[in-house]
């Protein structure tokens, strides 16, 4: 495999039949630390079992590599040298610090747009395991990483359990579509109103900050859990972290901003939102939050913008409802892409919707401060004649959150009798 | 099942506790579940080992040689570190200082490391007598004598002998090559500064040391264990990283023969 010309010869040390995997030209760089460095790229380059070749036109190397060979699990396979220059051939040897190449030459399709999420799926980048080892840990997908570290506590795992084609989609719009609760906000255009009608927007954007509190925090507690391999869910979820974070700000701020305050919390919405809390699931935490919580609030948003007495409240709510839509969007892709994979999994879903409501069977009371709110919203006004004249509408409502699940949980693929069935256990808290 | 051995280290730094408790956990499932007894120096550590209070003894190339002269041979070395095969001891010289051989010392202050070091004092001592030179008659030794009982485990005469000849109290000096790479990988010597100017011929350092009386089962037990350590155990490639290695592998007996020399008849345990 290797010949040596006589010492001397032009091109002495030439390797016949062998093609290194990496080659390091380390110039007339004396031994030092960039050298050393460069060296340390071309044997991680070389890979595990690798050639690599080494030049210099140094000489004091000639001391130094069988020492670095040997401290850095590499053999000296051959040396030589002529007048000028020191060549090494070295075989790295196997090391958990070789373990493969990165990728080199990978360049993303440029959109209109910019470069987007959607496109991003290539090289090793774009390879998604079906499994996710502890010991990947936080490495990039698609870097190479040196194995020994530590084992990394993430429990969603499996592909199949987090990652969807279309949240690279939802991703960017969540991107595109960030808004500012401070400056985005006509807030100089807020009226002064009747103090019932404050206080029905104030008693609702309380009922809103408490809910959507919930809506962080779940989030939350699940996107610590996933695996950073499956990137694309954790990066949405953070933006569902953040829209939740906004619009908690940006309803506290329209509660106080025009003289009312924040009003009334039901035992009944905390025992609802600490039932989503505390699950435990991603699959049916999911399902309960975003197709059966952020659904039923798309309706009760659109409700609150239609019959918002001042043009503020309507902006908040609105814009709230666009960001919600995205979450509902990402939560019916995600239970329905696994139902399609697992379709005994709907038990489960039936199984969590029929405890949670078990659990909120034993709260006494209801959301009455909640109802006569959107009744005086309806109505115009707290008046005993616009009260009575609101509820009607609101009871419109509810029926047409009903409907309007019962579509939904269709869209992710339950049969029509099963939706039914799910829907009227929904709990009264909306969220 | 396995067997129970016990080896014998010495606590040169804290870190030794945490590699030693690895080596416990990641034996506790293998043919021979290691434990362990940490003495403050090697000369304790033979003498526990000599009289049988380990099977055997982590030993620096020093500490098996002493055990080979006091048993007159009747031990053997088992497993080493991947790097402890073709150590090499390096003479440290300001860049450009003229000096290149052995033969260039004389009349020169040479820094050594720690007199019971066999890679920074021992083994360079006896190379230079080799080449004609005595210490006070020949060259004038400046000895770092740190943390003695550690035989140079801690780094601390090095970093001293280094120094030494960077700042001129020296003119030379003598550290082991592990030492000298690191310290030029991690930035901490200038190569426009200090080079290394002689190295001397390889030699074995490390080695898991077990007297005759160890079953030759034990000791292939023992052999099959460490030699199967598996660095992707993030437990093992702790413990590797700490101790400075990437493999165990077993014992290359042919390296000691200069240290035994070295350490033969005159009773020097380096610059005498």
């Amino acid at each position: 495999m290797m010949s040596q010309p006589p010492e001397g010869a032009p091109g002495a040390f030439d390797i016949v039949q062998a093609v290194p995997d990496a080659r390091c030209d380390l110039g007339t760089l004396p031994p030092g630390q960039a050298g050393l460095l460069l060296l340390e790229r071309a044997r991680r380059d070389a890979g595990a079992s690798g050639l690599l070749e080494v030049v210099t036109r140094h000489a004091r190397w000639v001391a130094e590599m069988p020492s670095w060979a040997r401290l850095h699990s590499a053999e000296v396979v051959a040396f030589g040298d002529d007048q000028t220059h020191h060549r090494w051939l070295l075989r790295v040897l196997p090391g958990p610090d070789v373990r493969g190449r990165p990728d080199w030459g990978v360049r993303l399709p440029r959109r209109a747009g910019g470069v987007d999420l959607r496109d991003w799926l290539v090289g090793q980048a774009g390879q998604v395991a079906e499994r996710a080892e502890a010991w990947w840990g936080l490495v990039p997908r698609g870097a190479v990483a040196e194995a020994g570290g530590p084992l990394w506590p993430f429990t969603l795992a499996r592909r199949e359990a987090v990652w969807d084609g279309e949240t690279a989609g939802l991703l960017e719009d969540a991107t595109r579509r960030q808004w500012n609760a401070t400056t985005d906000i006509a807030w100089d255009s807020l009226p002064a109103l009747p103090d019932d009608l404050e206080w029905a927007v104030c008693q609702i954007m309380t009922f809103l900050v408490e809910n959507e509190l919930v809506a962080l925090y779940v989030p939350a507690k699940f996107l610590a859990q996933i695996h950073p391999h499956y990137l694309e869910p954790v990066l949405f979820l953070a933006s569902v972290v953040y829209d939740e974070a906004r619009h908690v700000e940006v309803f506290t701020k329209r509660a106080l901003a025009n003289g009312g305050g924040l009003q009334y919390s039901s035992a009944l919405s905390a025992w609802s939102l600490h039932s989503l809390f505390v699950q435990e699931d991603y699959f049916t935490a999911s399902f309960l939050l975003h197709v059966l919580g952020e659904g039923t609030f798309l309706d009760l948003l659109s409700f609150v913008a239609e019959w918002a007495p001042d043009p503020v409240t309507a902006e908040v709510v609105r814009r709230a409802r666009s960001d919600e839509q995205r979450h509902v969007a990402y939560g019916i892709a995600h239970v329905r892409r696994v139902l399609r994979e697992a379709s005994q999994r709907v038990e489960d879903l039936v199984a969590a919707a029929e405890a949670r409501q078990a659990y909120l069977q034993a709260v006494s009371g209801g959301q009455p401060m909640m109802t006569l709110a959107l009744a005086m919203l309806a109505g115009g006004g707290g008046t005993p004649a616009a009260v009575d004249a609101g509820l009607p509408t609101v009871h419109a409502l509810y029926a047409e959150m009903h409907r309007r699940r019962v579509g939904r949980l269709q869209q992710v693929g339950l049969p029509e009798s099963v939706a039914e069935h799910l829907s009227r256990l929904h709990t009264p808290n909306f969220m | 099942m396995g067997m129970e051995l016990t080896v014998g280290a010495v606590a040169y730094d804290p870190k030794v506790v945490t590699i030693w408790e690895l080596i416990r956990d990641v034996t506790a499932g293998a043919p021979a579940h290691i434990d362990y007894v940490l003495y403050s120096t090697y000369e304790a550590l033979v003498e526990a080992l000599l009289a049988g209070a380990v099977d055997l003894a982590w030993n620096t190339n020093t500490a098996f040689v002493r055990t080979y002269l006091r048993t007159q041979g009747r031990c053997r070395g088992l497993v080493m570190r991947d790097t402890d095969r073709g150590y090499t001891s390096k003479l440290i010289a300001p860049v450009d200082s003229g000096i290149a051989r052995l033969e260039d010392l004389r009349g020169k202050r040479v820094a050594f490391g720690s007199r019971d070091s066999g890679h920074a004092a021992i083994l360079p001592a006896y190379y230079l007598r080799q080449a004609g030179l005595e210490a006070g008659r020949d060259y004038r030794a400046v000895p770092f004598d740190l943390d003695v009982g550690k035989h140079g485990d801690t780094g601390a005469s090095e970093g001293a002998v280094l120094d030494a000849v960077r700042k001129g109290t020296a003119d030379v000096g003598f550290v082991g090559d592990p030492f000298w790479l690191r310290a030029l990988a991690t930035g901490t010597v200038d190569e426009r500064e200090l080079e290394a100017v002689w190295t001397s011929p390889p030699y074995s350092h490390c080695t898991f040391t077990a007297l005759s009386t160890l079953s030759e089962a034990a000791a292939q037990t023992f052999v099959e264990t460490f030699v199967h350590m598996d660095p992707a155990d993030p437990r093992v490639r702790r413990m590797m990283d700490l101790e400075g290695l990437r493999a165990w592998v077993p014992t290359e007996l042919s390296g000691y023969g200069d240290l035994i020399a070295a350490m033969s008849g005159s009773g020097r345990d380096g610059l005498g």
